[in-house]
């Protein structure tokens, strides 16, 4: 039911009966209860035993392996029985004309989410005068969308350049913030936001994978190399509804200050501490776990946030289920 | 108390079984879903689909002529309404971890 993070190194986990014990150098081993996990993150070395891995795998738990800085690594799911019928579906889809509307339905719920995160912190703090960019957005968001993959990639950019402005006059804690980069983040606030853009992806990846969906066929983010593109494609309105905001709020709070990360040199983020990084994922759950907001995700937004991206997910198996072969998961012909 | 996983439910499972060798079956399989507060009580905080996995278990294990189970799920949030007196309290797991 839960996530269990793990920030290396000096950690290890090891199965005990139903439990798995978890132990950080030569301290006491603290127990987990099997049953009440959902999944592992694995943050830098961490040791895992075989036997915990699988009997975590048997229980329906999954793991996302992510590098000490937070790069994705891997995603370790249980082989069982997934519908073959949607993956069909999905590729389908994938060239016929309703992948432009799918397209679109990406990039208008991103840019709604902008603008409502915006809306958020203008009625919040309306001496940032943030109102103006926010119905920029929204009339951006109402507007009929162009067709083309180019013409879409163009309204996204056009609509990231007034989100990110106005999100910069947000920032107003110890940390500065002049304007969105990544690969690599430049500084502590984009280190943040990539970071949990890639906890939210990893957690679309790993839903995608359990649904039989194939988190690299994306309609919105073009299907390159191994690219999540598809999980991508999800998270889009989380983003900024969910990473954005708690971002915001932790920096704007002094949750996070300059002695929180470790530079790495011009051509790498800045790594936050593991101090640091425990704190940041404890503010990701919780922002996970927070009740979904109609006014930023939408008015199917249902549950918590996680709830939500399940939801979202389970949207979109449907849909490329329905394009499938009804006889695929029979075993019989899929022609 | 901690504040209990989202979608997770308290579930007090009570049973009652004349066969020695069912009553340890039945208490090493409720040992996997939750914790045991009393000699034939356990304290479960599930999802609703592993309240059905379970009920479907000891459905398999209990001799139905035999043995007596009772399986109640309080609402969510419903723990906040359950007394105790002395050392017991509801004990759900938290929400998440973070090590």
């Amino acid at each position: 039911m839960g996530i269990a993070y793990f920030v290396g190194p000096g950690l290890s986990v090891r199965l005990d009966g139903r439990s798995l014990l978890v132990q950080r150098d030569q301290q006491p081993p603290r127990s987990l209860e099997l049953i009440h996990l959902r999944g592992l993150a694995l943050f830098g070395r961490v040791e895992v035993t075989t036997p915990a891995l699988l009997a975590l795998l048997a229980v329906g738990g999954r793991v996302v392996m992510a590098s000490r800085a937070g790069r994705l690594r891997a995603v370790c799911l249980p082989a069982r029985d997934r519908s073959v019928r949607a993956r069909i579906g999905q590729h389908r889809l994938f060239f016929s004309p309703a992948a432009a509307d799918l397209r679109a339905a990406v990039v208008g719920r991103k840019i709604l989410a902008m603008a409502a995160l915006l809306r958020r912190c203008d009625r919040n703090r309306p001496e940032l005068s943030l109102r103006a960019d926010a119905q920029i957005l929204l009339d951006a968001a109402r507007a009929p969308l162009p067709a083309t993959p180019e013409a879409l990639l163009g309204a996204e950019g056009a609509a990231a350049r007034v989100y990110w402005s106005a999100f910069a006059r947000a920032v107003v804690g110890p940390l500065t913030f002049a304007g969105r980069r990544s690969r690599p983040a430049p500084d502590p606030v984009n280190a943040l936001l990539s970071l949990g853009y890639t906890l939210l992806a990893g957690e679309a990846a790993t839903l995608l994978h359990a649904v039989g969906l194939d988190p690299a066929i994306g309609f919105y983010h073009r299907p390159f190399r191994t690219r999540p593109s598809l999980a991508l494609d999800l998270i889009e309105p989380f983003r900024h509804a969910v990473v954005d905001r708690a971002v915001l709020l932790a920096v704007n709070q002094a949750r996070f200050t300059q002695a929180d990360f470790e530079p790495r040199g011009p051509r790498a983020s800045p790594r936050l501490t593991q101090p640091a990084l425990r704190r940041f994922v404890t503010i990701y759950e919780e922002a996970m776990l927070a009740p979904a907001e109609t006014e930023l995700l939408g008015p199917r937004a249902a549950g918590c946030v996680r709830d939500a991206l399940l939801g979202t997910c389970q949207r979109i198996h449907r849909l490329c289920s329905r394009a499938g072969p009804p006889q695929a998961d029979s075993g019989r012909s899929a022609a | 108390m901690n504040r209990p996983p989202p979608n997770a439910s308290l579930v007090v499972v009570a049973y009652d079984t004349p066969d020695d060798r069912r009553r340890r079956r039945l208490a090493r399989l409720l040992d996997d879903f939750g914790k045991r507060v009393q000699g034939s009580v356990f304290e479960c905080w599930l999802e609703p689909p592993l309240i059905e996995h379970l009920t479907r278990r000891l459905a398999r294990a209990a001799v139905a002529s035999e043995d007596s189970i009772w399986i109640i799920p309080l609402s969510r949030g419903g723990e906040s309404a359950v007394r105790t007196i002395g050392q017991a309290q509801p004990d759900p797991p938290p929400p998440f971890w973070v090590f």
